[in-house]
C-alpha cells in the first residue's frame, strides 16, 4: 500500500511523453477501427452505403440473438477452443519438460519445435487441406497403406470430421507456442527445490505434481488465457478447412460472411462486436478469478 | 473494414500499370478492371492496344487487376460504388452481378445505338444485358455454360448409349460404377458421377441446372417455388446420386477438385464448365481423347435440357467522367472481332453467328458443341433478388449442402422437404424485402426528421467517411 501511494504522488509527465508514440499508433491501428465497428453495429450500413446509413438502435443485436446460425457459430467456436486449448496445454507441457532437460542439440531442437507456429496460418491450412484431401491426400494414402482404414476418410468434407480436422491442425500449430511459454516458466524456477527433492529421493511423479505443477501455476494460467483468447477468434483454419457450410462456421467466419459476402456491414459489425464482448468477458472472468487464486497463493 | 479497404486500394494501385505513352493535352486516361486469370489480362492488353491505334494513340488506358477470388472482387466493387469518389470507368462483371449493380451502371443505349447486333446474341445472354429499368447496361465479353462430360470409352466398353435423360444417366453411371469396381484397384475410388457441392456459389449453379432440367425453377413470376413438386424431385435426384454414385467428398469439391477425379479416370460422368475440355484432352492425362460432352439431360418426367449460364460482362460506371469514350472501348472489346480472337483460348463467344463461323470452328472445333447448351441455358435468379442475391444464393447452397450431408449421415429425423420448405420461406422473405426496399427508397428522405436522429445521422456520416 505504501508503495502505491508514493507512486501516485510522483506522476511524471515524461512517462506519458515516451509512451505517446506507442499509444498513438495503437489508437490509430486498433482503436479507430474498433470504435468504428462498434458504431456500425448500431446502423443499417451496407458495404455500398457506408456514408448514408441510418441509426437502427439495437436491432442488429436483436436479430443476431435470434439467428440460429450465430449460436451455432458460437457453439462451434467454444467446442474448438474448449478441446484444443487443454490438448495444447497438455502436449505443450510434455514438450517443455523434454526441452528443459539437458541433451545434445537442445538449442537446435528448441528452434525446430517452433516451425509449425512460425509458418503463416493460411499457408499451413492450405497445406493440411491438400494432405487431408480424400482422393489425393497423403494422409488417407498412408492410412490405407497401413490398412488402418478401408475407405478414404473425407476429413474436410463432413461437418463433424472437418471440426475434428480443424482441432488437429490447430493443436499442431499452436502447441509450440504453448511449449515456448511453459519452457520460459520452467527456466525461471529456482533449481534448488529440484535438487533438494532429488537428494531426498522423491519419485519423479511426485516431483511433478507437488513441485513443478504448483510452481508453474501462474505461468500455465497466463498461457491458457492467452491461448483461449486467441482460439476464440479463430478464422483462417476454419475458412480453408471447412466446406463453407454455415453449420461449421465460427464466430469470426460468421462475421466476415455477413460483412463481406452479404455486404451487410451493420449486422456483420454487430457480430464482430459480440465476438469482442465474448473475448473481453472471458478475459475479465479469467483474470478476476485467477487473481484471487494468485493472491491466496502469495 | 478500414484496413481491408486500405489493403484493397493498395492492391489495386500497386497492380495498376499504364499502357501507351503518348501524352496530349486533351488526352483522356480510362481505367478498366480485369481479372488476371489465365490469358484474360494478356488478351485484354492486346485489344486495348488495337483500340488505341484506332484512336491514333490519343488516349491512355490503365488496367486495374482484380483479386483472384470472385467474391472478393464483388466486395471490392461494392466499396467502390459506395465511395462517391470513384474513378474506374469500365468494370468487368460476372453475369450474376449485372442485376445487382444495376443502379450503378451507365445505360448504354444512346452510346451504342445501332452498333450492336442485338439479334445475334443468345436470348439468355441478351436478357442479362438489361438493367432493372429495361435499358442496356452491360455488354457480354464471353460466356460459359454448365455441361456434362462423359467417358466415351467406358460407354462403349459396356455398350451403353449416351444417356438422353437424367434418370438414364443415373442408371448408366450406377451400372458402370459397379462393373468397374470389380477391379480391385478401383474399388475405393471409382465413382459414377462427380459434381461440385462445396457450400459456395458453385453449388447454387449445380442445383439451378438440375432443377431446371427437372422442369422446376427457383423463382417463377416473382414467386419463390423452390419447394414445388419439381423442386423436391430435383433434390431427391441429387440425394439419390449422393448416396449411390458420388463420393462423399464432393461435398467439399469445387471445379478443380472434380476435374482432378474425372481426369485421373475415376468417374464416368462429370458436371463442369467448358474450360475443362482443353485441359483434360492434354495428352498427359488418363482420359485424353476419350471424353464426350453433352448438355445436362432433361428429366424423363416433365424435363428440359439445361446448363447454368456463366461468363463475364463489361459495364461502364455511372460515375465515369468520360462516358462516351468508355462506352466505345467497352463496345470494342466486347465486339465480334475481339470475341473471335478469344475463341482460340476457349473463351466462348456470345454471338450465335460465330458458332457456325468457319474460322472459329477451325481455330477451336470444340466450340461447335457449345451452341446447344447455350440455347438451353438457365440463368441464376440474380436479377430478381438484386442486392439480396448473395444472401439468397448462400441460403440455397447452405441448404443443399446440409441436405446432402444429412442424407448420407443417416440423421434420424432427416427430411429433405422440411429443409426445402424452410429455404422457400427464407427466399420469399428476401424477395419481399427487396421489393419493399424499392418502395421505401423513394420516400426515405422525408422520413429523416427529428433532432436526435439527425445528430445521429451526422455522426454516422462522419464515421462512414473516415
Amino acid at each position: 500500500m505504501q508503495n502505491q501511494k508514493t507512486n501516485k504522488k510522483r506522476f511524471d509527465f515524461s512517462n506519458w511523453l515516451f509512451l505517446f508514440p506507442c499509444l498513438f499508433v495503437l489508437v490509430l491501428c486498433a482503436g479507430w477501427p474498433l470504435i468504428r465497428t462498434v458504431f456500425f453495429s448500431f446502423t443499417n450500413a451496407t458495404l455500398d452505403n457506408l456514408n448514408h446509413a441510418d441509426f437502427v438502435g439495437v436491432n442488429n443485436f436483436i436479430s443476431l440473438a435470434r439467428d440460429q446460425d450465430w449460436w451455432k457459430a458460437v457453439f462451434n467456436t467454444f467446442v474448438i477452443a474448449g478441446i484444443s486449448v487443454p490438448l495444447e496445454t497438455f502436449l505443450g507441457m510434455i514438450i517443455a519438460l523434454m526441452l528443459h532437460t539437458n541433451f545434445r542439440g537442445r538449442g537446435l531442437m528448441r528452434a525446430i519445435v517452433l516451425v509449425p507456429w512460425v509458418i503463416p496460418t493460411i499457408v499451413s491450412a492450405r497445406m493440411w487441406a491438400w494432405m487431408l484431401n480424400d482422393s489425393y491426400g497423403i494422409i488417407n494414402e498412408l492410412l490405407l497403406k497401413a490398412s488402418l482404414i478401408k475407405m478414404p476418410v473425407p476429413w474436410i468434407a463432413s461437418h463433424f470430421l472437418s471440426i475434428v480436422s480443424i482441432i488437429i491442425v490447430e493443436v499442431w500449430k499452436t502447441t509450440p507456442y504453448m511449449a515456448l511459454l511453459l519452457l520460459a516458466g520452467l527456466q525461471g524456477m529456482p533449481q534448488d527445490c529440484f535438487e533438494a527433492a532429488e537428494v531426498d529421493g522423491v519419485p519423479l511423479r511426485r516431483r511433478f505434481t507437488s513441485i513443478i505443477l504448483p510452481m508453474m501455476k501462474p505461468t500455465i494460467i497466463v498461457a491458457v488465457i492467452f491461448r483461449t483468447l486467441d482460439a476464440v477468434r479463430i478464422f483462417d483454419l476454419v475458412y480453408v478447412l471447412s466446406s463453407g457450410n454455415n453449420s461449421n462456421a465460427t464466430m469470426s467466419v460468421f462475421a466476415r460472411r455477413h460483412l463481406v459476402d452479404y455486404a451487410d456491414v451493420g449486422f456483420g459489425s454487430a457480430a464482430a462486436t459480440a465476438l469482442l464482448f465474448f473475448i473481453a468477458f472471458l478475459g475479465v472472468l479469467y483474470i478476476s478469478f485467477n487473481q484471487r487464486k494468485l493472491q491466496k497463493m502469495d | 473494414m478500414k484496413k481491408i479497404k486500405k489493403y484493397l486500394e493498395f492492391f489495386a494501385i500497386a497492380t495498376t500499370f499504364a499502357i501507351g505513352s503518348m501524352n496530349y493535352m486533351e488526352a483522356v486516361t480510362l481505367k478498366i478492371t480485369c481479372r488476371s486469370k489465365g490469358k484474360e489480362l494478356e488478351l485484354l492488353r492486346k485489344a486495348i492496344e488495337e483500340w488505341m491505334v484506332k484512336h491514333d494513340g490519343e488516349h491512355k488506358v490503365e488496367i486495374v487487376t482484380l483479386p483472384h477470388a470472385s467474391n472478393e472482387c464483388f466486395a471490392l466493387y461494392q466499396q467502390w460504388f459506395g465511395a462517391e469518389s470513384f474513378d474506374v470507368d469500365i468494370l468487368q462483371l460476372d453475369v450474376a452481378w449485372v442485376g445487382i449493380f444495376s443502379d450503378y451502371l451507365l445505360a448504354l443505349d444512346e452510346y451504342c445505338a445501332g452498333q450492336l447486333d442485338m439479334n445475334d446474341y443468345f436470348d439468355i445472354i441478351k436478357e442479362n444485358m438489361y438493367g432493372n429499368d429495361g435499358r442496356i447496361i452491360a455488354l457480354p465479353l464471353y460466356t460459359d455454360c454448365g455441361m456434362i462430360y462423359y467417358r466415351r470409352d467406358l460407354l462403349e466398353k459396356y455398350a451403353k448409349p449416351v444417356p438422353q435423360t437424367l434418370e438414364e444417366m443415373y442408371d448408366t453411371a450406377l451400372y458402370i460404377q459397379n462393373e468397374e469396381r470389380k477391379d480391385e484397384s478401383k474399388q475405393n475410388k471409382f465413382y459414377g458421377f462427380v459434381l461440385q457441392a462445396k457450400a459456395f456459389e458453385i453449388l447454387t449453379c449445380n442445383f439451378a441446372e438440375i432443377l431446371d432440367a427437372c422442369g422446376g425453377a427457383i423463382v417463377k413470376n416473382d414467386v419463390v417455388e423452390i419447394n414445388s413438386a419439381r423442386g423436391s424431385y430435383a433434390i431427391e435426384f441429387m440425394i439419390k446420386c449422393q448416396k449411390n454414385i458420388m463420393s462423399r467428398s464432393v461435398l467439399n469439391y469445387s471445379e478443380e477438385d472434380a476435374r482432378g477425379v474425372f481426369q485421373s479416370g475415376n468417374a464416368v460422368f462429370m458436371r463442369n464448365w467448358p474450360y475443362a475440355y482443353a485441359l483434360m484432352n492434354d495428352p498427359s492425362t488418363a482420359v485424353a481423347g476419350k471424353i464426350g460432352v453433352m448438355t445436362i439431360p432433361p428429366s424423363a418426367v416433365n424435363g428440359k435440357e439445361s446448363g447454368v449460364l456463366g461468363g463475364w460482362f463489361m459495364g461502364v460506371s455511372r460515375y465515369s467522367k468520360h462516358k462516351e469514350l468508355a462506352a466505345d472501348l467497352a463496345m470494342f472489346i466486347s465486339g465480334k472481332a475481339q470475341q473471335k480472337i478469344r475463341v482460340e483460348f476457349s473463351y466462348l463467344p456470345t454471338f450465335k453467328s460465330l458458332y457456325s463461323d468457319p474460322d472459329v470452328l477451325k481455330m477451336n472445333p470444340f466450340v461447335a458443341n457449345m451452341q446447344k447448351p447455350l440455347l438451353n441455358a438457365v440463368a441464376r435468379p440474380s436479377k430478381v433478388f438484386g442486392k439480396n442475391y448473395t444472401k439468397a444464393s448462400s441460403e440455397i447452397f447452405n441448404t443443399i449442402n446440409t441436405i446432402l450431408t444429412e442424407s448420407i449421415d443417416n440423421t434420424e429425423d432427416f427430411n429433405a422437404n422440411k429443409h426445402m420448405n424452410r429455404l422457400n420461406e427464407k427466399l420469399s422473405r428476401l424477395l419481399q424485402e427487396k421489393q419493399q426496399k424499392k418502395i421505401t427508397n423513394t420516400a426515405e428522405d422525408d422520413s429523416k426528421t427529428g433532432f436526435f436522429r439527425s445528430i445521429l445521422n451526422s455522426i454516422m456520416r462522419f464515421f462512414g467517411k473516415h
